[in-house]
């Protein structure tokens, strides 16, 4: 109101020209009596009868509503200027009860002076020319932006000439202005009615023409946003929005410092950002200036909000091309640059770098081009190339200068680019099977006879000859071979990875006949467990670590991509033979350490008696578990740090050194430590014996002299308060009882001292050993079909694993551990769990 | 052996890390399960060879488990 008459007023009183610094007329004159206004008024209706008679050219729709809030933000853009040029320090917008719409601020007010050059007689004031003639004022003026954006540039008479009234209020210069206008036509001319102190302002009151809306019903929601908007576009600009239509009388302060970039926090308020503060940016290029926040958050939204001179673009325009342009460019750039795009093969596109990015873009133009009345889309062509060279040269900036958050920010883009990808080619695999009703199967798998799921199992196995030994040993009337090949991929320096690649994965879900995907409501396609085509799926790779790699990385395949089969109990792991053991003419199939290890336990057994040192005997059932006993207590020794010596720990378990009430007291120890030494000395050669033992602070020292060289070994205390050595010392009771005198092994004749568990394990397997001869495979292509047929795939004698979720997501996690971008806890990883990797045993 | 890292058992997503949602287990979105299959499909995954880069600080290299 205030600050657009100050421009476009015609020249006041003292015929300066108007500006927006012109000094204004002071006083307001009484003019002519209420009857002569009425005649002249007339002419000036003229102009607003052309107003009521194309409302929309005007205020937009007079229907839906848009054009009666329009109104509103007509009167309101006048008070954001003056609180902009600083005159004033509040805007208030209110609800009437009665349904009009008060909106007051407090600037200088609108000049009152009568207009010396006006051209009707009686000379009108300033107030009255504003609220009745079309364009008054300076709206066109390619200096001010603001002038030139808005449906606004009709100016506040277009609301006079809308309203069923409207009063106007000055405060200006010591006194209190009135004018009252009915149907655009002024009541009385403008006249002072008090005088006031300290006050200044304008305010409008106006209620809406029901001849000219058809709604009429102001909406809260749809006024409060419209501030908002303008408060955050206008930083610092108070505005007070107060609804006292009802009882409740509902009230809003909208007041934002820090511009676009507060606009996007709170437009994300609710969100997980990824980076701690929006970008930032804002430039001044060839009299447009552009203001930009963008920020990303974790959500799959675009949110980019666009405004020229305040005004929002629904359908965004040369402005938003120019923005979107700008960021396609720098974010696939740096993509190239980091090597990422490459490594994950995939490529982006524009909607990819919009996942999740909420923005608001802002442009100030003189005398923008709109495609319609309602602006809804910029088409200034100018904007366009000011935006795109703006927004590149400041994004690549913060990219260089913030390389965390653009590594966040293009990890995020590159997912919104696989997962675009796979969402597209999960179709593609899904709607391929189902075209043609004949199955595409892919090229290597060997299909089965039988079509009943419920009878047939697919084997996945891995290597070309195996997969040959496979399809020639299966039986083909129910079980199919798909061979598979874990590609070996040299990566960086010597490393050689191991992957599936790209057509393994899919032959096995073409195989499958499953699809892929999740399934979306509403959308066809995705993985469905009840389209499988086989209702065992058998993983067969080697027992070595290679095999371990790629059935870790099938199994993470299922659990991921295709939990149902998992949870379904579809999966199993086949049990390929690691050894075979052959004596005389019968052949036994071993499938790994653990079972040869059984099997010689077994087989040297056979007819041997454990003779203690008291004399009894021991055989049979009893040995075995002497055996199996000795065997755990090895493991537990085997774990020991390799700076125990295994053989002096070995001894000292059996005379019972790792209790703990032993080193309570210091002459207990050391007599313990005399007690090992007299059993190293007792098993030892007789020229190498001469252990002495001692106890300090280091726990047990035992020494000898051996050829003129001392030899010595400590059991510290950090052993002999290691679980390790707790567990020996369990078993202590046992230990004492077997091995506390020396015994001896009595097999088929023959008698062999026993000094200890490992003695006697070593001499059992010693025994099984003998007339055996051992054939290790190293992969399923050194057994013939033959021998995988009765070994691994046979239904009546092979054992299959079924694979259960919680094995899968160990698998999971093993593997997430080796994918790991972190490279030393990779490392680690591998290297401390190389043994489990090659055992993981589902 | 003694040192394995005990597995965490708390349902994360496998991609994002946040927390999973039954629907898509194992994953929490749509989004994140269609990120991890577009890298099986595109044949990114792969997993190092054990013996890999064990020549830097000379620890042996890692060898089966035979006895």
């Amino acid at each position: 109101m205030s600050a657009e008459p100050v421009r476009k007023a015609p020249p006041a009183v003292s015929n300066e020209a108007a500006t927006d610094a012109a000094p204004l007329a002071v006083m307001s004159q009484g003019g002519a009596s209420a009857d002569d206004y009425n005649e002249d008024a007339i002419k000036t209706l003229k102009g607003l009868e052309a107003v009521r008679k194309r409302p929309g050219m005007y205020i937009g729709d007079t229907d839906d509503g848009s054009g009666l809030h329009h109104m509103v933000y007509e009167v309101v853009d006048n008070a954001i200027d003056e609180s902009l040029a600083g005159h004033a320090t509040e805007v208030r917008v209110s609800l009437n009860a009665d349904g009009s719409v008060t909106v007051a601020d407090n600037g200088r007010g609108i000049p009152t002076g009568v207009k010396q050059d006006d051209d009707q007689d009686p000379k009108r004031s300033a107030v009255e020319i504003v609220m009745t003639e079309l364009h008054a004022g300076g709206k066109f003026d390619q200096n001010s932006y603001k002038v030139s954006g808005g449906l606004h540039g009709v100016g506040v008479s277009v609301v006079n000439a809308l309203s069923t009234w409207l009063k106007v209020t000055v405060w200006r210069n010591g006194d209190e202005h009135h004018m009252e206008f009915r149907d655009g036509v002024p009541v009385a001319p403008l006249k002072v009615v008090k005088k006031v102190k300290d006050k200044r302002g304008t305010e409008v009151t106006f209620l809406p023409s029901p001849k000219t809306f058809t709604m009429i019903e102001f909406d809260y929601p749809t006024l409060e946003h419209r501030l908002r908007e303008l408060a955050f576009l206008n930083s610092g600009v108070n505005i007070n929005l107060t609804d006292a239509r009802h009882a409740d009388v509902k009230h809003q302060q909208l007041m934002y410092e820090g511009g676009v970039a507060a606009f996007v926090k709170y437009l994300d308020r609710s969100k997980n950002p990824l980076a701690p503060q929006p970008i930032m940016i804002r430039a001044e290029k060839d009299g447009i200036v552009a203001e930009v926040a963008l920020w990303w958050n974790d959500s799959y939204h675009e949110n980019v909000l666009c405004f020229t001179n305040n005004i929002p673009q629904r359908d965004g325009g040369t402005h938003l091309a120019g923005f979107r342009g700008a960021l396609t460019r720098v974010i696939n750039k740096y993509a190239d640059e980091s090597g990422i795009a490459k490594k994950e093969k995939v490529e982006l596109s524009g909607e990819d770098s919009r996942e999740g990015l909420t923005c608001v873009l802002s442009v100030k133009v003189p005398d923008p081009k709109f495609s319609s009345q309602t602006k809804d889309k910029l088409v200034s062509s100018e904007v366009k190339p000011v935006v795109e060279s703006v927004v590149a040269d400041k994004l690549s900036t913060y990219f260089e200068e913030n390389p965390k958050e653009a590594k966040l920010i293009l990890q995020k883009v590159i997912e919104s680019a696989l997962a675009r990808e796979a969402a597209r080619k999960a179709r593609d695999l899904t709607r391929r099977k189902g075209a043609l009703d004949g199955l595409r199967l892919p090229g290597g798998l060997a299909e089965c006879q039988d079509r009943d799921p419920v009878n047939t199992e697919m084997f996945i196995v891995e290597g070309d000859s195996a997969g040959g030994s496979a399809k020639q040993g299966r039986k083909r009337e129910y079980q199919a071979v798909l061979p598979i090949r874990g590609k070996i991929l040299n990566v960086e320096r010597a490393r050689t990875d191991k992957m599936l690649s790209s057509e393994q994965v899919t032959n096995i879900i073409a195989a499958l006949g499953t699809g892929i995907g999740r399934m979306v409501e509403g959308q066809q396609g995705g993985f469905d467990v009840k389209k499988l085509r086989y209702h065992k799926i058998i993983i067969m790779t080697d027992a070595d670590v290679d095999g371990a790699h790629i059935r870790t990385l099938l199994l993470t395949f299922f659990y991921r991509q295709m939990p149902d089969l998992v949870e379904g109990g579809h999966l199993y792991i086949a049990q390929p033979p690691l050894y075979k053991v052959t004596k005389g003419k019968s052949g036994t199939y071993l499938k790994d350490q653990r079972a040869f290890e059984d099997y010689l336990i077994n087989a040297g057994l056979e007819e041997a008696v454990l003779i203690t040192g008291d004399g009894s005997e021991r055989a049979g059932r009893d040995l075995h578990e002497i055996v199996e006993n000795a065997r755990t207590f090895n493991t537990i020794l085997d774990s020991l740090h390799s700076r125990y010596a295994r053989h002096i720990a070995e001894q000292a378990a059996i005379e019972g050194a790792f209790d703990p009430k032993r080193l309570e007291s210091a002459d207990i120890a050391t007599k313990t430590a005399g007690e090992i030494a007299a059993r190293l000395n007792a098993i030892a050669e007789e020229t190498e014996d001469g252990w002495t033992g001692s106890y300090g602070n280091e726990g047990y020292l035992l020494k000898r002299m051996l050829r003129g060289v001392t030899e010595a070994h400590a059991l510290d205390r950090a052993l002999i308060a290691s679980i390790e050595a707790r567990r020996l010392n369990d078993r202590h009771a046992h230990l004492a009882e077997v091995y506390g005198k020396m015994c001896k092994l009595r097999r088929k004749g023959e008698t062999v001292d026993i000094t200890g568990p490992r003695a006697l394990l070593e001499a059992v397997y010693e025994a099984g050993r003998k007339g055996i001869s051992l054939q290790r495979y190293k992969g399923l292509g050194e057994m013939n079909p033959d021998q995988l047929w009765e070994t691994t795939l046979d239904r009546d004698a092979r054992t299959l694993l079924q694979v259960k979720v919680g094995d899968v997501m160990e698998a999971d996690d093993i593997f997430s551990k080796l994918m790991g971008d972190v490279v030393e806890p990779r490392r680690e990883f591998i290297q401390a769990n190389a043994l489990s990797v090659a055992n993981l045993d589902v | 052996m003694t040192n394995i890292t005990p597995i965490q058992r708390e349902p994360l997503c496998s991609i994002c890390g946040r927390p999973m949602v039954d629907a898509f287990k194992p994953f929490c979105s749509a989004h994140c399960s269609n990120v991890d299959l577009a890298r099986w499909l595109g044949g990114v995954y792969a997993i190092p060879a054990a013996s890999a880069d064990d020549d830097e600080d000379g620890d042996p290299p890692f060898a089966p488990p035979d006895r």
